[in-house]
């Protein structure tokens, strides 16, 4: 296995690990909610726990985000035989690969870590809907990170791993 | 105000396309200031009509205006029909400019 090659599948296997911790604390911190609104997140804003699993949450979060488009996503390109270029660029590449589905929910995404940390929130209203739609960004994440594996273990002979 | 025409064709048609063409829009914030420089492109969206969905339809008219622009930062507020008006989109409505 080359250098590439190599450094492509230790990033993988920490885009595995960040995904499966990501999956974790949205199940204990989402658990089954349907309605992710101000009513329920002030029941978790009321204990220590559920301040702790929102922390948790939106570091796990940003973190996996961080991975998939800043260290995995260049370093797949040029495995793939491609130059990186932008964070646009490099997004619509993973959308043609279809590694990911929609660049724009990407785009938009970047900005969502803000929007979650809930000492400079006080609008409830506005960081239970930001936690709604990280949710729904969370299972994004975890798929891709399922697509990068399955396509460099398919085409770029990196080892195949079940992501959770 | 500091967009050009082209940026306002992109901004109505983008969110037309996300919230429906009777969407309103304001550009406020420090884009509204003609001598100041750079700057994030702040945006109040308001809804005349319910939407399923609001969060996740600015989630992805914020990415469909940054696949536009280039990665430039924005920030996008929405409020819909039956949502009070809060001291922030006071602000934006007050301050900003309508597109």
């Amino acid at each position: 296995m080359n250098d590439l090659a190599a450094r492509l599948t230790r990033v993988l296997d920490l885009v595995d690990r960040e995904a499966r911790h990501l999956a974790e604390v949205t199940q204990r911190f989402f658990g089954g909610a349907e309605a992710i609104d101000r009513e329920w997140l002030e029941r978790q804003l009321a204990t220590p726990e559920g301040i702790d699993r929102l922390e948790s949450f939106g570091a796990k979060f940003s973190r996996l985000q961080d991975t998939l488009s800043d260290k995995l996503l260049p370093l797949f390109l040029r495995a793939a035989g491609e130059l990186p270029g932008t964070a646009v660029e490099n997004l619509n590449r993973a959308e043609r690969l279809g590694i990911i589905r929609d660049t724009q929910e990407w785009l938009g995404a970047r900005g969502l870590r803000n929007r979650l940390v809930h000492e400079y929130i006080d609008d409830l209203d506005a960081l239970a809907a930001s936690l709604d739609v990280a949710r729904r960004f969370t299972t994004v994440l975890i798929e891709a990170a399922h697509a990068f594996r399955g396509y460099a273990a398919q085409r770029l002979g990196t080892p195949f791993r079940q992501t959770p | 105000m500091r967009l050009t025409d082209t940026q306002v064709r992109i901004i109505k048609a983008r969110a037309a396309e996300c919230f429906g063409s009777n969407a309103k829009i304001w550009l406020f914030g420090s884009r509204v200031d003609d001598k100041a420089l750079g700057g994030d492109i702040d945006l109040y969206v308001e809804l005349t009509e319910p939407l399923t969905d609001s969060a996740w339809r600015a989630l992805r008219f914020n990415g469909a205006l940054q696949q536009a622009f280039g990665a430039q930062h924005i920030d996008v507020i929405t409020r819909g029909p039956s949502e009070p008006l809060k001291p922030i989109h006071e602000t934006a409505k007050r301050s900003g400019v309508a597109l």
